[in-house]
């Protein structure tokens, strides 16, 4: 009984003090908002340069989204397909404020589709499409081309490899939309991201507790047990 | 003492299971469902150009986020139930609440575990077609902090709860309700409420409604697993829960439609009433409020009219309400996830 005794925090509480319970929650509450970034929220494409389904007379040297806020420069990725279904996007995606852009290299006319993904302040991935046209709306084999490249965003979207199915974007892109290993190269550019390491040494000190508690449980069932 | 009254009670547990597992049931398939139908509903349209996160990611990660929500909520539910049961006949409630103890801790557990594989498939949702980096989600991105965190706190609740085990309620049943309950904030900070003036405020009011919804859902889901055949006990400790009930349902009601609002409106890309039709987080939104709608209904139903038949120890459809009232929470637990990832636009 006298190990009993020990057991941590033996002392109760009164009953009916739920409200306080409450209270106390609540301010527990408080630290909380401490590591929480003060932005969170999902970004939304607000603008785009060029617009979606605009017309434009020369092919763009490069495409610019604009969103509600600030975007996070290590996800985010923009892939321009072209009508012959290849990729039209060059060099690094930037970021300046609320936008994101990426360079173009020239391309014939027809349509092409913008597809982008984001990471927005609170880490919830934001995808989307939109579309323009370079030149004439008829451009030769309107049809055609569109079907390969829904045929290439298939490819790109089942393979597991990251690099956008190679037979169609060919050696053309090198791998600037969708480089393989998603945080490579992108430390410095996270910008406002808070650095979050330290709760995974709170999830050890947790589990050490919790082996802790075992070990003092087992080890008080045995002496009681030999008292026995 | 408390080991010794634990091992009959899980003993027969077994023998009279049948009944009391269908809230459980009703809560996972509920939430579940609702999940699975809201995640498809809400599944971002593949992109030409950009590899997209494979079917095992997008429904897996919502449904484990469902299964640390629901299991989160029993933990609760279940430290919660002394306070219910009260502490004068200890003879009468020990049973019940050593098994409530018990299940504790393997809620909290579970809960952990969901924890920690929502961050291993965020990391996976971020980086499609390549290895998850979970270290730097969790580095960069503050859900993987708050899932981490979460999965921190579930462990503390299982620590505490383990002692519980042993010492029964010497170890004071407030603060298991503290360090289970304080396990619920850290995820809504993290999640996507508004960018706004008085971001504070829609936090706080965030946070009053994970703790409501999750003392509302667990003490009921507790009363009708543990409860509903003790007559007795149940005439008791209702009355208590009600109580309970219906400040969480003022709270939970209040805070949603809050929270709901203030994302609709601040969007900056959809008028405001229409986007409750013309965006699928405004129908996400109409199906909580019409779910919460009945599951104050059946809340009422068991207030006015079955209440009066327990407190005089009548046989009443008590479990099967509470069945159909747990049921309808799942359903709104599965729909508040897919909200928690939807965008508004």
């Amino acid at each position: 009984m006298s190990e009993v005794s020990r057991a941590p925090r033996t002392r109760r509480l009164s009953g009916a003090k739920a409200p306080v319970a409450l209270l106390v929650l609540l301010a527990a509450c408080v630290p909380i908002f401490l590591f929480a970034a003060p932005a969170q929220a999902h970004n939304v494409l607000v603008g785009s340069d060029p617009k979606d389904g605009a017309r434009l007379t020369a092919a763009p040297a490069r495409v610019t989204l604009t969103f509600d806020q600030a975007v996070r420069r290590d996800f985010a990725r923009i892939a321009v397909t072209g009508p012959d279904g290849a990729h039209y996007e060059q060099g690094d995606v930037g970021v300046s404020g609320d936008d994101v852009f990426i360079g173009l290299r020239a391309g014939a006319s027809g349509t092409y589709q913008i597809g982008y993904r984001i990471v927005s302040n609170d880490g919830h991935p934001v995808t989307g499409t939109l579309t323009y046209t370079v030149g004439d709306g008829a451009a030769p084999g309107g049809a055609g081309p569109s079907a390969g490249a829904s045929a290439g965003s298939g490819t790109a979207s089942d393979g597991t490899t990251g690099g956008t199915a190679g037979g169609i974007t060919g050696g053309t892109t090198g791998g600037t939309a969708a480089a393989p290993g998603a945080y490579s190269g992108t430390g410095s550019g996270a910008g406002g991201g808070s650095s979050g390491g330290w709760v995974w040494g709170l999830l050890v000190a947790m589990a050490a507790l919790l082996a802790l508690a075992v070990r003092v449980l087992v080890r008080h069932d045995r002496r009681t047990g030999s008292a026995a | 003492m408390t080991a010794t009254t634990e091992r009959p009670a899980a003993a027969d547990s077994g023998a009279r299971a049948a009944r009391p597992r269908a809230p459980i049931a009703g809560l996972v398939t509920g939430g579940v469902l609702a999940v699975v139908v809201a995640t498809w509903l809400t599944v971002p349209a593949s992109v030409p150009g950009i590899p997209m996160p494979g079917p095992v990611v997008e429904y897996g990660l919502p449904f484990f986020r469902e299964l640390l929500d629901l299991s989160a909520t029993a933990a609760v539910g279940l430290s919660l139930l002394p306070k219910l049961l009260g502490f004068d006949d200890p003879d009468r409630t020990e049973p019940i609440a050593a098994r409530a103890r018990h299940w504790a801790v393997l809620s909290a557990l579970a809960w952990c575990a969901a924890a920690l594989v929502c961050t291993v498939l965020s990391a996976a949702e971020l980086a499609p077609g390549s290895v998850p980096d979970v270290v730097a989600y969790v580095d960069g991105i503050g859900t993987g902090q708050g899932l981490v965190v979460s999965a921190s706190c579930a462990l503390a609740s299982a620590a505490v709860g383990m002692f519980a085990v042993r010492f029964g309620e010497k170890v004071p049943a407030e603060l298991r309700v503290l360090v289970t309950g304080f396990g619920l904030l850290p995820l809504p900070v993290t999640g996507h409420a508004s960018n706004w003036y008085w971001h504070d405020l829609s936090m706080v009011s965030m946070e009053l409604h994970v703790i409501g919804a999750a003392a509302w859902t667990g003490g009921l889901l507790s009363l009708a697993v543990l409860l509903s055949r003790d007559r007795e006990l149940l005439a008791r400790t209702l009355p208590r829960f009600s109580r309970l009930a219906t400040w969480a349902l003022i709270v939970v009601a209040l805070s949603g439609l809050f929270n709901g609002a203030v994302e609709l409106l601040l969007s900056p890309l959809e008028p405001f009433p229409q986007s409750l039709v013309t965006t699928k987080y405004g129908w996400l939104v109409l199906a909580k409020t019409l779910l919460i709608g009945l599951v104050a209904v059946a809340g009422a139903n068991m207030r006015w009219r079955l209440m009066p038949a327990v407190a005089r120890r009548a046989p009443t459809a008590f479990a099967r309400w509470a069945a159909l009232e747990v049921t309808l929470m799942g359903l709104a637990y599965g729909v508040a996830v897919a909200l928690t990832r939807a965008p508004v636009a």
